[in-house]
């Protein structure tokens, strides 16, 4: 934890886009800096708060011994497959509830009532069904990640744009042809927005469920790093979780802007 | 695909056309594509029922142009709805080759104020939209929509996004997608509307080219008079609430009509004779 390189960089090098990624990453380097020398200066106690050196240590230590990965795979699966259930349901609901209006009105007092309900709530009951296996984490994190990409496709399915509903009726539309080519493309933005919200709700969903009853998990690792007294790698662990968070989310952007590639079209020439 | 009707108006359109002036709104009823019987068309507003269109009678022969001029919220827009069969009338009926429309037909096209290209195709993804609904030939409609772009100034532009085109283009893109799937009946609803003037005028002599040869029958709805008289065989003044037709103008110009058209005292005189129905304002010249 040595190098204060990041203090010499030139003036020149921080104008742009370089020089803004570059300061970024100066900044946390900065932080990370301050953060040992306060822990060392003030002579905290290592209970409550890690210097940085020490958890770089411990990731260091935990990652070659093995322990950390298969612990951080299965909280990877968890969300994974977690998310691609849940939102998958959460879209299909969605259409045929904004296709079968009555339907959707009939179902739509009882979706508000579930969603208002905090899903991490529901997490033992759960449990209590589906056990401390893999199962049970999957089932929350679909739960969770359900009603955001629901009631976005809802609310993107319900922007109808009049101009171009007639110019499909106009050209003898099938239902289906009119979903396809207008609908759909209309809503996709908002139906992104609620992937994005949801993929962030999927790791929460999975650590929570770990929390509450699990064998394997890094929600497992969190409490038993708590158990042991160790800051240290209760602060890798949250390391691994930002940036198990981050791909994630940067993996949704990176999809949103692969299929609605026409906002980016439109977005790049103002 | 045009009936001996249509070619034989098409004769009449590109001859001195002075007979076309003898015309009355009752027509035969065997020779018009479209005709309006008893037309009438009622809606709630915030203030009770409004009649927005009071028994039209209106009758477009094949391959004729016929524009309807009248200020905003005279209920022209309507009528053109009911004619695309995308709206039905509270009395009375739109009629296409003798049989009532009930819902929009494949063989005649529409124009909508605002272009409507979807943002997510290109712009002959768009054009051969109509064709690939239709379950139609692909690969044809690719070229010939190739061509017809081409024609209309957008080479070039058949890759590119609708966001990349002005106005103008997009409008002329729209003209090559209601063309393409050969309507016997173009439906045009203030299609040059959002354009500034001069790019409007240039658009008035390409429609005038396109439409004469093409051979399907337009109607135009305008609030520009010289828009009218310009494009127009025979042009119909429209009073606005209750939308009634106020008068019938036989546009007897020669064509094929260019930028000189606009320039003979037949067309001021004509110009003038319309305006007179929006003297105390309304419509724009």
């Amino acid at each position: 934890m040595t190098g204060p390189a990041s203090v010499s960089v030139p003036a020149a090098a921080l104008s742009g886009r370089n020089g803004e990624r570059l300061a970024i990453v100066g900044i946390l380097l900065g932080l990370i800096i301050a953060w040992e020398v306060v822990v060392r200066g003030f002579d905290i106690s290592p209970l409550i708060f890690a210097k940085p050196s020490d958890i770089a240590v411990a990731m260091v230590r935990g990652l070659r011994s093995g322990l950390y990965w298969e612990h951080l795979g299965i909280t990877v699966l968890q969300m994974v497959i977690g998310f691609m259930i849940g939102a998958s349901l959460g879209f299909a609901l969605g259409v045929v509830i904004s296709e079968f209006g009555r339907l959707g009105r009939l179902m739509f007092p009882y979706l508000v009532a579930i969603q208002s309900l905090p899903k991490v709530a529901v997490a033992p009951l759960i449990i209590l069904w589906f056990g401390f296996g893999i199962e049970s984490k999957i089932v929350v994190v679909a739960l969770i990640t359900f009603f955001p990409v629901l009631i976005n496709t809802l609310s993107g399915l319900s922007i109808v744009d009049a101009a171009r509903i007639d110019l499909m009726r106009i050209m003898l539309a099938s239902r289906w042809q009119t979903f396809a080519y207008v609908r759909l493309p209309s809503a996709a933005p908002t139906i992104f927005a609620g992937l994005n919200v949801a993929v962030v709700l999927a790791l929460t969903g999975a650590i929570v469920a770990e929390f509450v009853g699990a064998q394997r998990g890094l929600g497992v690792l969190v409490l038993q790093a708590q158990a042991n007294l160790d800051t240290a790698a209760m602060f890798v662990i949250l390391i691994f979780l930002a940036m198990i968070g981050l791909s994630a989310n940067l993996g949704v952007r990176w999809l949103e802007r692969r299929v609605i590639y026409w906002a980016q079209r439109r977005e790049s020439e103002q | 695909m045009r009936s001996a009707g249509s070619d034989e108006s098409q004769a009449r359109r590109h001859s001195e056309g002075g007979e076309l002036s003898a015309v009355s709104p009752a027509i035969n009823a065997a020779r018009s594509l479209l005709e309006f019987s008893a037309v009438s068309h009622a809606y709630y507003g915030a203030h009770g029922e409004i009649l927005a269109l009071d028994r039209i009678d209106l009758a477009i022969r094949p391959g004729e142009f016929v524009a309807i001029v009248g200020s905003s919220g005279c209920g022209k827009s309507t009528l053109l709805r009911i004619a695309s069969g995308l709206l039905a009338p509270t009395t009375g009926a739109a009629l296409f080759d003798g049989d009532v429309v009930v819902r929009p037909r494949s063989d005649v096209g529409m124009i909508f104020q605002d272009a409507v290209m979807l943002p997510w195709f290109t712009v002959i993804e768009n054009v051969t939209l109509p064709i690939r609904v239709a379950l139609g030939d692909l690969a044809a409609a690719r070229l010939e929509a190739a061509r017809l772009l081409d024609l209309v100034g957008l080479a070039g532009f058949h890759d590119a996004a609708p966001s990349e085109l002005s106005g103008g283009m997009r409008q002329r893109a729209a003209i090559v997608r209601a063309l393409l799937s050969k309507p016997r009946l173009l439906l045009m609803d203030e299609p040059f509307g959002a354009l500034d003037a001069l790019t409007r005028e240039q658009m008035n002599i390409e429609l005038a080219r396109i439409a004469e040869a093409s051979g399907c029958a337009v109607l135009l709805i305008t609030h520009s008079i010289s828009e009218a008289v310009f494009l127009a065989d025979r042009t119909f003044v429209m009073t606005p609430r209750p939308g009634r037709i106020a008068e019938e103008i036989a546009i007897p110009l020669a064509r094929p009509r260019a930028a000189e058209t606009m320039m003979s005292p037949d067309f001021a005189a004509l110009c003038h004779r319309v305006r007179r129905h929006f003297q105390s304002g309304g419509a724009e010249a």
